[in-house]
């Protein structure tokens, strides 16, 4: 009982929430790309709309639970702590992108996304304190 | 310009819409619950129309997206999503007329250095 109890808190913390959100995030646009990412000559084939479709519902279904998690996250902590957390998306979605649909990346890429991610994480500390209203 | 350069403009164009739709939409909805701070009640404080213009602006924010996924590769797509950040704190600096420190500005501009340094890396 205490055991399960344990592993109900661990999996409420909000930082694993901010991860696994990240995480359903980038699996919902892989999906996405995945779905759209046919060849355009086949497409108006006879049942190519509907894959696509249905590839696109459950790439946005996916998103969203990513979604719905960030929000029960941030109900639990200070944005301000999440956010830098959240930034591991934009790496995330760029190292699937390269190993799962096989796109190159190039240095400057990686430069782009590097300092993106710098920059998503200082924001935080950019932040003014919240003034009481 | 010829036509198929004009087609190859649809992604690009795609995806800039729906980054500043989508930076739009948000401080709509800031605005919107701004202007209705001292309603009664949580819920009449999303009933404006600046918060029906973040939905109408989140929609056509996806649509755009998903218009431009269908183009672009995701790894030089997704990143630029970031400029919202950039585009998000501009207007809530000169609209909202929110406070932003210094250090939040040297922020933005690693963000708009690093979507430079996406976009220079090609299509």
């Amino acid at each position: 009982m205490i055991v399960i109890t344990r592993m109900r808190t661990a999996l409420t913390r909000p930082e694993l929430m901010v991860i696994a959100s990240a995480l359903f995030a980038t699996a919902g646009q892989v999906i996405l790309k995945y779905s759209l990412h046919r060849d355009p000559a086949s497409f108006g084939a006879h049942g190519q709309e509907l894959t696509v479709l249905r590839g696109v519902l459950l790439g946005l279904s996916v998103y969203g639970i990513g979604t719905v998690l960030w929000l029960l996250a941030v109900s639990k902590r200070e944005i301000s702590y999440l956010y830098p957390l959240a930034s591991i998306s934009y790496l995330l979605v760029v190292l699937s992108a390269h190993f799962f649909l096989n796109e190159p990346i190039h240095a400057d890429r990686w430069v782009g996304i590097g300092l993106m991610t710098l920059g998503i994480g200082l924001l935080t500390y950019g932040a003014p304190e919240e003034q009481p209203r | 310009m010829t036509t198929s350069s004009k087609a190859a403009l649809i992604p690009w164009l795609s995806l800039v819409g729906s980054i500043v739709i989508g930076a739009g939409a948000q401080v709509s909805l800031k605005y919107g619950t701004n202007s209705r701070k001292n309603a009664t009640g949580t819920l009449s404080r999303y009933l404006s129309p600046w918060v029906g213009l973040w939905a109408a602006g989140f929609v056509a924010a996806t649509i755009l997206w998903l218009i431009a996924l269908a183009h672009l590769d995701l790894s030089y797509a997704y990143p630029m999503l970031g400029l919202s950040y950039v585009l998000v704190t501009g207007m809530a600096a000169f609209i909202l007329k929110e406070p932003i420190s210094r250090l939040h500005w040297v922020a933005v501009l690693m963000i708009g250095a690093g979507a430079a340094c996406i976009a220079r890396s090609g299509l």
